[in-house]
């Protein structure tokens, strides 16, 4: 049988391929849960398992689809992208619809433990009532988990009433303790209903800052790289390369250390830009402790940051340009001006177009910066705690799962990346179709 | 080799037997010297092997959590802070501990240890030491610590020149502030139920105690001229340690420093602010050992972790580090010690930081609302507070 041809082929092989490693993955599991029941088998028992049913499956795959057997190549690659790639998005998607949380985790919650003191069949005597002990109310539907050295069991509350538990099977063995699980459970979109209620003191003026902050980053950033490149493109430049090479430290820095030093050289009574411009007879000026002045001093070290990269990029294109070109511009008799406006720049707009796109992509969820020159504030009164003067969405969802609710709110934070992720999408999309670029890419 | 095979194969058989167990620590330098000699000294009582792990601070309560119910966790960690203690006692990684001690160790500790290692009424681990901001003093500028406001106003303002500053600290951290919001009238961030659990329903930083304290630390800004823009941990302790500053904040993590930068330093509790009900308390902050609650070998570690809170090795480990015990027995071998004398009179002063979860809720706002008054000079503290306790509230009550 021959390859079936064209886009056809490439989906039935990685169809095939990949149903192949969700089964071995899936009998792997099966077993694994199987054998828990009677030995407590080690973790890499779904490894070996998933193997001896992978090897054998490939074999009889390649007999009944010879041609495959060239895609076998690609297995490695695609268990490492269904592992590292595909399973955490899935995991967001559905954790985005929990609430998921370091307290809301599936595991019991060891504040609750109470000693058992009676047993009789699926009835526990607890040593204290049942309410103030678990601390559920009502207790009725809740999962708990009953143990003793060596076993556990998870069981759900089918009656409490005073210190007797009624659970909903048997327990096995001779209970010691009992304590409540913290389960998480399915909330639909209300993860979502609480980010729009905060629209208003969050999302909006958050969403609106990040627009500007990314397209004016990209603006300044492309002028200046444009600019510097010219002129270092201009081979009647002596030290041209000492310049190059001047210019592009700050790129070469780590910025995680460069954007510390920053805030040091920003602060407001002790920083060197401070005292310099006090020197100079200027006021100082409230970099860092001041809503708006926050903002410029971020596009600033961006700035700073960021150049480079666009320099470079425009060193790039500009060797593609053929002197012919100049040559017969200058024979024409036209200024250098008029050769920079009808030659050099529509000759960049191509390749450069692609660069502007991605970094605003880039910048738009550019959360180091942020977080390590302001940390998103100052303060700005009649917003959030969590969604400051400068914050970006990036950030917003980083305090919002990691430091406000409750420290771990995995949930939540799931579905503001959901967010994010539509809206760069969308705005990438738009970029896209505006300029063009996607076919010139092509 | 043969030999070698078998003193191999006898040591292997040993550990086997006695079994193994793991420790995480943050600790650094001198006390994880300390930390590994206890461990030694344990394996050669007890036939137990033990291996010291360090993990960076920052990610161990994270780690733990995630790692713990799939056997990937160490089987006790030194130490934890006590505001850890809710989130982690609900993730359901630690071991209640109240089984394993006995009550003439508890009477050994200091009650505010214990209230702060308990959560939801069961001990969760075992304190070792404490810490909390005071009023630390250069020695150079100010002879006898301030016992009234206005004497601390005077020496501050003295001392506030073109090149020395005679009164900084973290004004935009809540930690460093809550000392203001209880001399005026919060007693804690959340109050108590009465079976003394704390009620995140009931929030006490706000209202009139927040209010005045919001503008008390606004008038340390732009009525007393003391503590200008811009000044954070970092300008603040550098100054203290250039000898540059008279009277800072702080807390005996940055004792070390100042020890080594050869300044002559007092620790006293700062002076009531003018028109507070009670006197300036800090936040206390107890850290200590937990277990594991899914460790394979929970006797060992729980033995090790109480050879590690004894009274007598508390004393070693301050020796180490400098850290202030909160085991009377250790507190009375030490009394001598200045740092740890200087502490204990600012220790009693204290509340213990709330250890139950609905406290990350809390940060945020309330240092916002810090930052916003100090903002400022017209900024609206009425406002600020009640947008504070608006949002909290929300927060907590979802």
């Amino acid at each position: 049988m021959r390859h079936p041809p064209g886009l056809k082929g490439f989906l039935l092989a990685l169809g095939l391929l990949l149903g192949l490693l969700l089964l071995s993955t899936g009998a792997g599991l099966l077993a694994y849960f199987l054998l828990e029941v009677y030995l407590a088998p080690p973790g890499w028992t779904i490894l070996g398992v998933a193997l001896l049913v992978l090897l054998p499956g490939a074999v009889a795959l390649g007999r009944r689809f010879p041609w495959l057997t060239d895609w076998y190549y690609f297995l490695p690659a695609l268990s490492f992208l269904l592992v590292f790639t595909l399973y955490p998005v899935g995991l967001t998607l559905y954790l985005a619809f929990t609430d998921y949380s370091g307290k809301r985790n599936g595991f019991p919650d060891r504040s609750t433990e109470t000693r058992v003191v009676g047993q009789e069949g699926p009835r526990l005597l607890l040593e204290a009532p049942v309410r103030e002990a678990l601390r559920c109310d009502p207790c009725q539907g809740e999962t708990v988990e009953v143990y003793a050295e060596g076993h556990r069991l998870r069981a759900r509350i089918a009656q409490a009433e005073g210190a007797a538990l009624l659970l909903d099977r048997v327990p096995p063995f001779r209970a010691g303790y009992v304590a409540k699980v913290n389960a998480f459970r399915f909330v639909g979109l209300r993860n979502f209903a609480f980010i729009l209620s905060q629209a208003s003191q969050a999302l909006l003026p958050v969403f609106l800052w990040n627009v500007l902050f990314a397209a004016s980053t990209v603006l300044l950033n492309a002028l200046l790289g444009l600019v510097l490149g010219l002129i270092l493109n201009n081979k009647g430049l002596k030290l041209r390369n000492f310049y190059r090479t001047v210019l592009i430290v700050s790129w070469a820095l780590p910025g995680v250390i460069t954007v510390q030093v920053w805030v040091a050289l920003l602060n407001y009574n002790f920083g060197a830009i401070n005292r310099l411009l006090g020197v100079l007879g200027v006021y100082p000026i409230p970099w860092l402790n001041d809503p708006d002045w926050a903002k410029v001093a971020i596009l600033l070290v961006n700035l700073w940051l960021g150049f480079p990269y666009m320099m470079t990029a425009t060193l790039g294109a500009l060797s593609t340009i053929p002197d012919e070109l100049y040559e017969a511009a200058k024979v024409d008799g036209a200024t250098p001006w008029q050769a920079l406006f009808g030659i050099t720049l529509p000759l960049l707009e191509k390749p450069m177009a692609p660069i502007l796109l991605s970094s605003f992509a880039y910048n738009f969820n550019n959360f180091y910066i942020i977080y390590l020159l302001t940390g998103g504030g100052p303060a700005q009164e009649g917003r959030l705690a969590t969604a400051q003067s400068t914050d970006i969405l990036i950030s917003w969802a980083y305090k919002t799962a990691f430091s406000a609710e409750g420290q771990s709110a995995y949930g939540l934070g799931a579905a503001i990346s959901l967010l994010i992720f539509a809206i760069t999408v969308a705005i990438s999309l738009v970029n896209f179709r505006v300029t063009g670029a996607l076919r010139e890419v092509r | 080799m043969r030999q070698t095979l078998a003193v191999l194969a006898l040591g292997l058989s040993l550990a086997l037997a006695q079994g193994k167990i793991t420790v995480w620590t943050h600790f650094g330098g001198p006390e994880l010297e300390w930390l590994k000699a206890q461990a030694q000294a344990f394996t050669k009582t007890s036939g137990t092997q033990v291996e010291v792990v360090e993990v960076p601070f920052g990610d161990i309560k994270q780690k733990f959590i995630l790692g713990a119910p799939q056997g990937q966790a160490a089987d006790l960690v030194v130490s934890i802070p006590h505001d850890w203690l809710g989130e982690m006692a609900q993730a359901g990684v630690l071991e209640p501990m109240g089984k394993y001690v006995t009550q003439s160790y508890l009477s050994d500790l200091q009650p505010v240890a214990v209230e702060a290692f308990t959560f939801g009424g069961k001990l969760m681990g075992l304190p070792a030491f404490a810490e909390s901001v005071a009023l630390i003093y250069n020695k150079k500028y100010v002879k006898e610590p301030p016992k009234t406001f206005e004497e601390f106003l005077d020496l501050a303002k003295r001392f506030t020149t073109g090149s020395t500053f005679g009164f900084l600290y973290n004004i935009g951290d809540p930690y460093f502030n809550f000392g203001f919001f209880k001399a005026f009238g919060a007693e804690g961030v959340f109050a108590k139920d009465a079976r003394g659990n704390l009620d995140p329903s009931r929030l006490l930083i706000g209202g009139e105690a927040g209010e005045k304290a919001l503008q008390f630390i606004k008038d340390l800004r732009f009525k007393y001229n003391l503590v200008p823009e811009g000044v954070d941990y970092g300008v603040a302790d550098g100054a203290f340690k250039d000898g540059a500053l008279a009277m800072i904040i702080n807390g005996p993590w940055a004792l070390g420093d100042y020890k080594k930068a050869k300044i002559d330093f007092g620790i006293a509790p700062f002076p009531t602010p003018p028109g507070a009900k009670v006197p300036w308390g800090p936040f206390l902050g107890v850290q200590g050992v937990v277990v594991n609650a899914y460790s394979k070998n929970k006797t060992a570690a729980v033995n090790f972790a109480k050879t590690l809170v004894s009274g007598r090795n508390l004393v070693s480990f301050n020796q180490a580090g400098g850290r202030i015990p909160v085991s009377k027995s250790a507190v009375k071998a030490l009394e001598r010690d200045p740092v740890v004398a200087g502490f204990s009179r600012v220790f009693p002063l204290g509340t213990p930081m709330p250890n139950i979860p609905e406290m990350g809720k809390v940060w945020g706002p309330w240092g916002n609302a810090i930052s916003l008054a100090i903002q400022r000079p017209d900024s609206n503290v009425r406002k600020i507070v009640e947008d504070m306790v608006a949002e909290i509230k929300k927060a907590i009550g979802k």
